[in-house]
């Protein structure tokens, strides 16, 4: 008997198709969960199994789909055995031992992962063990996983495998008729993750018919190496008198089928409205075809959860502000655990166009491993860019890859032994690109041939890992020309050279260049032109430097980047009116009170006048205490008397927050005071956050420092907070009535470790009445009463 | 899908009644609504079943309850269509991504979303209404879980019931809130009598009283 493997890419594999339409014929109700059929009707599973074995498939799937922890916590283990039990006998009754193969079915948990969801990835990769666990001890063939919608479970899925067993994995995942997966996803940012965590083969399956597929599975041939499984439904969906139905036919399906093999897929199939008919046509219509096995591409990716960027010969930009090196204000951050300074970082770049962003968050006296994942995590719930992992502990790597839901970039390797068999072993399991560095234990080459020579070293090294060639990006390392004036020319030819005779994709950061000289902006523009035209493929800058974004638009355009020079245009044409338009609003700005702009609203004015203002010599407390606060205070009662939105409430605290940053970068941090420190927390359960993120701004507004703790908070992590920064005031948020009862329970645990500290609470379907009841001290009835109860503690003292 | 009317969205976002509205807000909805719609992916999944009544309970096809509410709107019914509607985890991430630079934006995102999934529940009900008048059936006003006693730990039998998390992306928390958040399932009951019902969600809900945004005097 031939392995499974050996058969892969050597010839055409067929698929079974779908169970579900079949086992309500044999009698499954709605709502029923067909694997408890595994255990209590086991003939007709094994009727299910033989169906599409006498039909001729060469892989049929174990009824397991949906057996997992969260569907089916009861008999978990025996229902999954017993699912690959009875493969095992349907398989010999049917005399197909020799060339039929059984495959694990995995289907998806159910739940979506953090940080949209609440399941974490490490015990969502525990309940995909679990279950394969289970399975193993039955003897499959090998592990298929299908059905994923959400790009981040489709990895945790394929790592449990991965880690679990040495057999094949394959994975085929679920797209709209617009290529997108449920979450987002597309085939250029999921299959490079999927081949770089090892899947043995990737596709499509369910949600549409063969014919709505087949610009989805062009993609897929065009983007994968590895072999392609095709296995649509029976058609769309329709509804016929209450029941849903799949339309297409056997012979119909079949020739569908057909069209496709021949787009260059290696495995057939079917899923949901799909018989052993439908199978059976198939096989008869495409065995005869001739196959063609998958090629191996040499394309480079980095892609995050639904966006992928290409490096390839169009230059690309990766922000490098994500970086406490010489900030202190970005160290701060890091320490006062500030995420929303450091996500605000990432937003601001990729506004100014990034296309990856950098993230290093290494600052001594953090926890740089639990602080790189916080931040990914929250960043990824609010860009799709890809991120490049920046760090020099490979501990801190290994937990970046691990959680990173994408394609991941290290940087990065060195030509040193050590920090090549560090990196290498984590960037082969997690299939992540590098960024390597020319230089080793002898240092930096003064030369581009030792440079040259280095690189030629890593790439060596990284193939005995099985890493290509071309997910390396070579660094030609940027020195300043203050200290020697050759070195530009000696990094400018290094990554032509790279690029020309190793044949990789290449990077700078771009700035370094000009250290120690004024008007570093020059410096760095026209280097990066200088780059560009040897060949840089990505540009590590900060893309808020106006002359560096300047000379990457016009150099993209000169080297034929830019096609009809769009973007050039785009960019740069009326440059002259925006100008102006800018020098008159400054002129209006003179005209209106900073007062009147914040009750306005208007936050750039805010911040224009703020700065006159201080030019102008006031001290920063008489602005805060004359115009901002009171601007504040008019609006706040406004809204309570309700006169005035909430949006009109939140664009005047937008445009006191944005004039408040101003003046405090003016003050000594020594007289920055505090008007008290407040935890906020959502409480455990309830996701809903947006009224205590509201109620956190205008508390800001008015001076308080406040501790937020995000969202599903659990009791002991407020209380605890609160004991340890001995804290007077806590809000807390709930929108669900279900998730009151958390709330009462952080009460219940404050008032006996914390008795001294009071408790405010708001959200949706409080009442004073359910306030009063579960014990708390106030009640937020609104975005102001949370500020105006703080102002009663805090200004009583 | 449709667009809901300013008006919609305007209720959203006033918690106290207000009825005039600035140029500022009209701004901010403007451009509220440039941001929204390309990142809307409203999707559905329904599925009918056959209503019976067992010893004073309710049950819709294997999911069984003992609401009182949802048995008052339902009586009389022989069928029910169940239905959970979502504008997709995309309108979350921007929601999320607007709280770090401007919360009026997100805030007002937030309330025109409301606004936005409501529309197209309506317009996934209506074409169950039209599809259930070709086999002489009359809707009944959807109920949700949540309303009246129907319990929010209902949504779990609701995904039992159907394949809601593999049509539309929806998933539940530990704590049965649904994920993405814009996200609503209901039940609407189908009867051969034509019983014409106006009373919709807030009418029927005995939150009405306290919620915020409740529509209180507007239909009645």
């Amino acid at each position: 008997m031939k392995t499974i493997r050996e058969i892969l890419n050597h010839e055409w594999i067929f698929f079974d198709g779908g169970s579900g339409t079949l086992l309500q014929g044999m009698g499954l109700r709605g709502g029923e969960q067909s694997e408890t059929w595994n255990l209590s009707h086991p003939d007709r599973i094994k009727e299910l199994y033989k169906g599409y074995l006498n039909a001729g498939c060469t892989v049929f799937n174990t009824n397991t789909f949906g057996a997992n922890r969260f569907h089916d916590p009861e008999n978990l283990e025996e229902t999954v055995r017993a699912g690959v039990r009875l493969a095992h006998e349907a398989r010999t009754e049917t005399g197909r031992q020799d060339n039929a193969y059984i495959a694990l079915d995995i289907g998806p948990t159910g739940k979506l992962l953090e940080p949209m969801g609440d399941l974490s990835f490490d015990d969502a990769v525990d309940a995909f063990k679990e279950v394969i666990r289970y399975g193993l001890e039955e003897h499959p063939d090998l592990v298929l996983i299908e059905t994923m919608s959400d790009s981040l479970e489709a990895k945790a899925a394929l790592l449990a495998a991965k880690e679990s067993c040495g057999l094949p994995v394959f994975i085929t995942c679920t797209f709209d008729a617009k290529g997108k997966m449920l979450t987002g996803g597309t085939v250029q940012s999921l299959i490079p993750m999927l081949e770089g965590l090892g899947a043995d083969a990737v596709g499509i399956n369910c949600s549409l018919g063969p014919r709505e597929m087949i610009p989805i599975i062009e993609d897929l041939v065009n983007i994968a190496s590895v072999p392609v499984i095709v296995n649509p439904n029976a058609g769309l969906p329709e509804t016929r008198h209450g029941r849903t139905v799949y339309k297409i036919g056997p012979e119909e399906f079949a020739s569908c089928m057909k069209d496709i093999a021949l787009l260059g897929v290696q495995g057939v199939g079917g899923c949901c409205g799909t018989t052993p008919e439908h199978i059976r046509r198939v096989i008869d219509e495409v065995s005869s075809l001739p196959f063609a096995p998958q090629t191996v591409k040499n394309h480079t990716y980095v892609t995050s959860y639904a966006s992928a960027v290409e490096i390839s010969q169009t230059p690309v930009i990766i922000g490098e502000r994500i970086n406490p090196t010489g900030k202190k204000k970005f160290q701060q951050a890091l320490r006062d655990r500030n995420i929303e300074y450091v996500l605000s970082q990432g937003l601001e770049q990729e506004d100014a166009g990034a296309d990856i962003l950098d993230v290093n968050v290494g600052v001594p006296g953090i926890d740089e491993k639990a602080m790189m994942e916080t931040v990914i995590g929250r960043l990824q719930a609010v860009t799709s860019l890809p991120l490049q992992i920046d760090s020099s502990d490979p501990a801190v790597l290994e937990r970046a890859m691990r959680i990173y839901n994408g394609r991941p970039m290290i940087n990065s390797v060195s030509g040193k032994q050590e920090s090549m068999h560090a990196v290498f072993p984590i960037a082969k399991k997690y299939g992540a690109l590098i960024v390597a560095l020319c230089l080793d234990e002898n240092g930096i080459p003064a030369t581009a041939d030792g440079r040259i020579a280095i690189a030629e070293k890593i790439i060596h090294t990284a193939e005995e890992y099985g890493i290509r060639r071309n997910s390396l990006i070579i660094d030609g390392l940027t020195m300043t020309i203050s200290s020697d004036t050759s070195a530009a020319k000696t990094t400018l030819e290094t990554i032509r050279r790279a690029k020309e005779e190793l044949g990789c994709q290449t990077i700078l950061g771009v700035s370094n260049v000009s250290f120690g000289l004024p008007q570093r902006s020059l410096v760095n523009a026209n280097f990066l032109t200088m780059a560009m035209a040897n060949g840089l493929s990505c540009a590590i800058m900060n893309p808020n430097n106006t002359e560096m974004m300047a000379a990457f638009i016009t150099s993209k355009a000169l080297l034929n980047h830019d096609p009809q020079c769009q973007t050039y245009i785009a960019s740069f044409a009326g440059t002259e009116t925006q100008t102006r338009t800018l020098q008159k609003a400054e002129q209006t700005v003179t005209a209106d009170s900073l007062r009147a702009c914040v009750t306005g609203g208007l936050s750039e004015q805010a911040v224009l006048k703020t700065k006159q203002a201080l030019q102008d010599g006031r001290d920063p407390m008489d602005i805060i205490n004359n115009d901002l606060i009171p601007a504040l205070d008019e609006v706040g009662q406004g809204f309570e008397k309700g006169t005035l939105y909430l949006p009109q409430l939140l664009m005047s605290a937008d445009a006191a927050k944005a004039a408040f940053a101003v003046v405090r970068e003016s003050m000594h941090t020594e007289n920055q005071t505090s008007a008290g420190r407040i935890i906020m927390a959502t409480v455990k359960g309830d996701i809903h956050d947006i009224g205590k993120n509201i109620v956190k701004v205008l508390l800001e507004n008015y001076g308080y420092d406040v501790i937020d703790l995000g969202k599903d908070v659990p009791p002991e992590t407020i209380v605890d907070t609160a004991v340890k920064e001995n804290i007077q005031l806590v809000g807390l948020s709930a929108l669900m009535t279900t998730t009151v009862g958390a709330m009462e329970e952080t009460i219940r645990l404050m008032r006996q470790k914390k008795p001294d500290t009071k408790i405010i609470v708001g959200g949706a379907v409080l009442t004073r009445e359910y306030a009063d009841q579960i014990g708390a001290d106030a009640y937020g009835k609104d975005a102001m009463a949370t500020v105006r109860y703080a102002d009663s503690i805090f200004k009583n003292k | 899908m449709r667009r809901p009317d300013d008006r919609e969205i305007l209720r959203y976002l006033s918690y106290k009644g207000i009825t005039g509205e600035t140029e500022e807000i009209r701004e901010l909805i403007r451009r509220c609504r440039d941001l929204l719609e390309p990142v809307l992916r409203p999707r559905s999944c329904v599925r009918f079943f056959d209503v019976t009544c067992e010893e004073n309970r309710l049950c819709i096809g294997s999911l069984k309850t003992d609401s009182r509410s949802l048995y008052r709107n339902m009586k009389g019914c022989t069928q029910a269509a169940v239905m959970a509607c979502t504008l997709g985890i995309e309108t979350d991430r921007l929601i999320q991504r607007k709280q770090l630079t401007s919360m009026s934006e997100s805030a007002c995102l937030d309330a025109m979303a409301s606004a936005y999934i409501e529309a197209w529940c309506d317009e996934v009900n209506e074409r169950i209404r039209t599809d259930a008048a070709k086999e002489n059936l009359y809707c009944r006003p959807r109920f949700s879980p949540g309303y009246g006693d129907l319990p929010l730990a209902m949504q779990k039998e609701i995904f039992s019931l159907m394949p809601v998390t593999k049509e539309t992306g929806i998933t539940l928390t530990d704590s049965c809130l649904m994920i993405p958040s814009k996200s609503v399932t209901a039940i609407i009951g189908m009867s051969i009598e034509n019983r014409n019902c106006i009373l919709q969600g807030c009418e029927e809900c005995t939150q009405s009283a306290t919620c915020a945004y409740s529509r209180s005097g507007e239909n009645i």
